[in-house]
């Protein structure tokens, strides 16, 4: 049995390092996306502006693309380094979706980056346009290969436990791409991408109209990133919905505590906008509720009944039970593979095996034949994840998507009409929300993560199981390690973003060094 | 002529039968490709109207004034007899 301990500090690592990755895969995105919309313009139009435009953005683009990728890297490792037992468990079925990011999308993209940079004066207008547009696609389809990874381990499909080698076999490759989870989880992340890009092209650009520097740029770039993303803030809150919707029904549990939805209620159910839910007792504090919200978020309609944490642990319970026999039977096949009475009663009882795992932490001497009724309460208990931190995250979240669109839908109307230069206060405001799109990127990343335990797969595999047997001294070291060096990463793409954004865009005709942003002696040698 | 015709008429129909098919399995993957299209195209005209709107606003500008783009957008476009 895996110290809780263990487990705990290689969750906080996980967590450390996909907060940090995704501070930077948000940017990439969306970025790559307005660098193809700049070139576009600038291959119809013939203006040269808009390729110095797309070469500015792609400077940092690269500091950004080449940060996500050694913090990308890491967590895939990790994978097998600290949580062994779940990457055999699942490895058939998850490793396909993460090897075909890295050889069909991964390479689609760090190859096509390359020959964009580089590529400038030795291809045609067309063809570097079409490179370009390679980027944006190779980089939205790793998102969606990482994300049907992702989706597999919210909901389980496409994949079936065989008990005697104890993995989860792919068994149908479509149902686990077409995973309505994954579809919806796909479109709201790329969405949210290119908010983050575009509330980051705006506020530089405000930044040099602050300063008034470089405004042909600044002002261009606005009026192209404002629009983009005022769509793309309609359609993630669209998508945001979709997920919702989709997460009502392949994940109960987590939309309950979204929702800190401690007790059943009749339709229509009210919306708990304001709570302090409290998870030993099961209530919430100080509630500010908007009457019938809820069933029409998360049902689209008046009569819809979302299920509450009380009913959710009731069933909960009864899934527990009839795990049990399931985990029983897979102990006597590995004793011996050909008992047919174990498998028949495998078959009984297997959809239910991961909450048997469920209860196993709570068997003495793991002896499941043991298990008290206490034990199944405290097991179905377990089921529910921390309601306050996935409760308050979504709210977050939620609410800095609402300013975003509000923000951006102005900035639409000012740039339309030609206004924004002239409003030094919207130019500050412009700034300031820089930050915003990546806060409401990693607490909606928590919302994902968090809500989904105490499950790696959900329903299939408890987290407590998952990890790899190291010391706790290993883990301490690792963690402390992992956020010094990620910390070290984050400063240092923060200064090199900050370097290349005083520095400005560089003179036209200075060539695809100046686009690389070599410095002036290396650009020397690149023109010989 | 004839034969680009036909090229781009298969083209067309591999294009809605990919459509089709995706959309039966995979409806918000399809969503995704059209809407990323449609933002790309609505992004790309506004900053093709940019253009427009600084060629009316220097064409409306007389010699010596600073450049009042706001003035231009207000402004009737070049091309509309003035009556």
């Amino acid at each position: 049995m895996v110290n809780d301990l263990v487990v705990d500090l290689s969750r906080a690592q996980f967590a450390a390092t996909a907060l940090y990755h995704f501070l930077f895969v948000p940017l990439t995105l969306g970025l790559t996306v307005l660098l193809a919309v700049m070139e576009t313009i600038y291959v119809t139009t013939g203006r040269e502006i808009y390729k110095q435009m797309a070469q500015f953005w792609t400077r940092l683009l690269l500091i950004n693309f080449a940060l996500g990728v050694a913090t990308g890297l890491t967590m895939e490792f990790q994978f097998g380094t600290n949580w062994s037992f779940y990457s055999s468990f699942v490895g058939d079925t998850f490793g396909a979706p993460l090897a075909i990011e890295g050889l069909m999308a991964f390479f689609l993209e760090s190859t096509f980056i390359g020959l964009m940079v580089f590529g400038w004066d030795k291809m045609s207008k067309a063809q570097h346009l079409i490179v370009t547009y390679a980027v944006a696609l190779g980089s939205n389809f790793s998102a969606l290969w990482i994300l049907v990874a992702n989706s597999f381990m919210q909901h389980p499909q496409g994949a079936e436990f065989n008990p005697i080698t104890m993995r989860m076999e792919l068994q149908n490759f479509g149902a686990l791409f077409f995973n309505p989870d994954a579809q919806s989880k796909f479109v709201h992340t790329v969405l949210a991408g290119y908010v983050t890009a575009a509330v980051f092209v705006c506020g530089i650009s405000a930044w040099y109209m602050l300063k008034n520097r470089h405004l042909d740029l600044a002002r261009r770039s606005f009026r192209i990133a404002a629009v983009f993303g005022m769509l793309g803030g309609a359609g993630v809150i669209t998508l945001g919905d979709a997920l919702g919707y989709v997460g009502a029904k392949v994940q109960p549990t987590k939309l309950a505590a979204m929702e800190a939805l401690w007790t059943s209620e009749k339709a229509p159910m009210a919306f708990n906008a304001i709570a302090f839910p409290n998870q030993a007792e099961q209530k919430n504090y100080f509630t500010v509720q908007i009457p019938a919200m809820l069933s029409i978020l998360v049902t689209h309609s008046l009569d819809g009944v979302v299920p509450a944490i009380d009913q959710l642990q009731v069933e909960a319970q009864e899934r527990i039970r009839n795990g049990i026999p399931a985990v029983q039977a897979m102990e006597r096949l590995s004793a011996n593979p050909r008992d047919e009475a174990a498998l028949a009663q495998f078959k009984a009882h297997g959809k239910d095996v991961g909450y048997g795992f469920l209860v196993l932490r709570y068997a003495p001497q793991g002896d499941l034949s043991k298990i008290t009724d206490a034990d199944i309460a405290r097991a179905a208990r377990d089921t529910i994840p921390n309601v306050a931190i996935v409760f308050w995250s979504f709210r977050i979240m939620v609410a800095f998507g609402l300013l975003m669109l509000a923000y951006l839908v102005l900035a639409t109307l000012m740039t339309l009409s030609n206004q924004i230069e002239r409003q030094r206060w919207f130019q500050w405001a412009a700034v300031l929300m820089v930050p915003v799109p990546f806060l409401a990127c990693e607490f909606g990343w928590l919302v994902a993560e968090v809500g989904r335990q105490p499950w790696t797969v959900n329903e299939m595999l408890p987290t407590w199981l998952s990890a790899s047997t190291h010391s706790v001294a290993y883990m301490v070291f690792s963690l402390s390690g992992f956020i010094l060096l990620y910390t070290a990463f984050a400063i240092v793409e923060i200064y090199l973003m900050l370097l290349f954004i005083r520095k400005g865009p560089e003179e036209p005709g200075a060539g695809h060094a100046a686009a690389a942003g070599l410095p002036s002696a290396g650009r020397k040698l690149a023109a010989q | 002529m004839f034969l680009r015709y036909i090229i781009a008429m298969a083209l067309a129909a591999l294009a809605i039968l990919f459509g089709i098919i995706l959309g039966d399995y995979g409806p918000w993957y399809l969503s995704w490709f059209l809407g990323t299209g449609f933002m790309v195209l609505v992004a790309v005209s506004a900053g093709v109207l940019f253009e427009a709107q600084e060629d009316a606003a220097r064409a409306a500008r007389d010699p010596g004034e600073s450049l009042d783009v706001s003035s231009a957008v207000d402004a009737p476009s070049p091309t509309r007899p003035v009556r």
